[in-house]
């Protein structure tokens, strides 16, 4: 009776035409994956007609939602492992992945053979976060004592989001803090900046699910 | 035509080397950061400079290499325009798009190497 072996079925999103072909040529390369192609972007209105078991997704660019991309990706291909590759080596960035639905985040600069191995353990079931992400996100929560969720905006930036979430606008919050419109205008880009958001909508649902509203 | 290559993304790196060889490159040297002394020690006539992980130190070295090496060209790689980079002379500052095809960048890098 023959050997079978089941071969991990990969599709590729990257925007980044050549990048996306250098990645298809790498993991093709290893006896264990099938590379089933590779697009720009995801798009649910006509998805590609393949049956992957695992999506590399590359998530980037200052405007993008990594939520909204994932759940498009989950749409497309249902119960397919996404692994995220990113520029961002931030860990609040890995975390609203994760929270998303991603099974594993790396950076963009990682090594061909760290990503085969986590493509490996993700195919495998488990996830994998790239190193230099979780030992960030590890120091930040040893320096704060484990109230890691929301350390990265300062006191007085909790404070502005919670009254945008209050539906206040830049000039009212500068009248209830005694600071100047254009302090305000600051923080909030601050605020925008630090969460990898680009509207004052986004912050609002941040304070939600931080409990600071 | 001599080209400095910085570029930290390493599984990427074989792809753009080939590329650039086919549109009439030479590669000097591939780094993943950008280290302007090295730059000028290497003294390329083209250097090729993924710009989307720079942060405000690369572009001040970025631009120290515009301002203090005339006659470098510089090849931007970056998903979209980077702002920061006020090329003074079109001639010299080449802008190349992320999403472009392997043929796109094929022509716009021949045309560039071959107007300089």
């Amino acid at each position: 009776m023959p050997l079978t072996t089941t071969k991990t079925r990969i599709f590729i999103i990257e925007e980044q035409a050549l990048f996306g072909k250098a990645l298809c040529q790498l993991l093709a390369a290893e006896p264990t994956f099938e590379v089933l192609g590779d697009l720009p972007r995801v798009d649910p209105a006509s998805p590609p007609r393949v049956a992957a078991d695992l999506i590399v997704l590359d998530l980037n660019g200052p405007s993008i939602d990594y939520g909204d991309e994932i759940a498009r990706c989950r749409q497309v291909f249902g119960k397919a492992r996404v692994c995220v590759l990113s520029t961002q080596l931030r860990p609040e960035v890995m975390q609203r992945c994760v929270a998303a639905g991603a099974d594993a985040y790396l950076a963009k600069d990682v090594s061909p053979s760290e990503l085969i191995r986590a493509v490996k353990t993700v195919a495998g079931g488990e996830s994998y976060v790239d190193p230099r992400v979780a030992g960030s996100l590890l120091r930040k929560k040893l320096l704060s004592d484990g109230r890691y969720a929301n350390d990265e905006l300062s006191e007085r930036e909790g404070d502005v989001v919670r009254l945008i979430a209050q539906g206040l606008s830049n000039r009212e919050i500068g009248l209830r803090l005694c600071l100047s419109e254009k302090t305000v205008k600051n923080h909030v880009s601050r605020i925008l900046s630090k969460l990898n958001i680009s509207a004052r909508a986004q912050a609002v649902v941040y304070a939600i699910r931080m409990g600071l509203v | 035509m001599r080209t400095y290559v910085v570029e930290p993304q390493q599984i990427f790196v074989p792809s753009l080397l080939a590329l650039l060889q086919e549109s009439g490159c030479s590669i000097v040297r591939v780094q993943s950061a950008l280290d302007p002394l090295d730059v000028v020690r290497a003294g390329p006539q083209m250097l090729f400079f993924d710009a989307d992980t720079i942060d405000q130190a690369g572009t001040r070295a970025l631009q120290f290499l515009i301002d203090s090496m005339p006659k470098l060209g510089v090849c931007v790689y970056a998903r979209t325009a980077p702002g920061a980079l006020k090329p003074r002379e079109s001639t010299r500052i080449l802008h190349v798009q992320k999403s472009a095809s392997h043929e796109t960048l094929l022509g716009i890098l021949g045309r560039f190497t071959a107007g300089r």
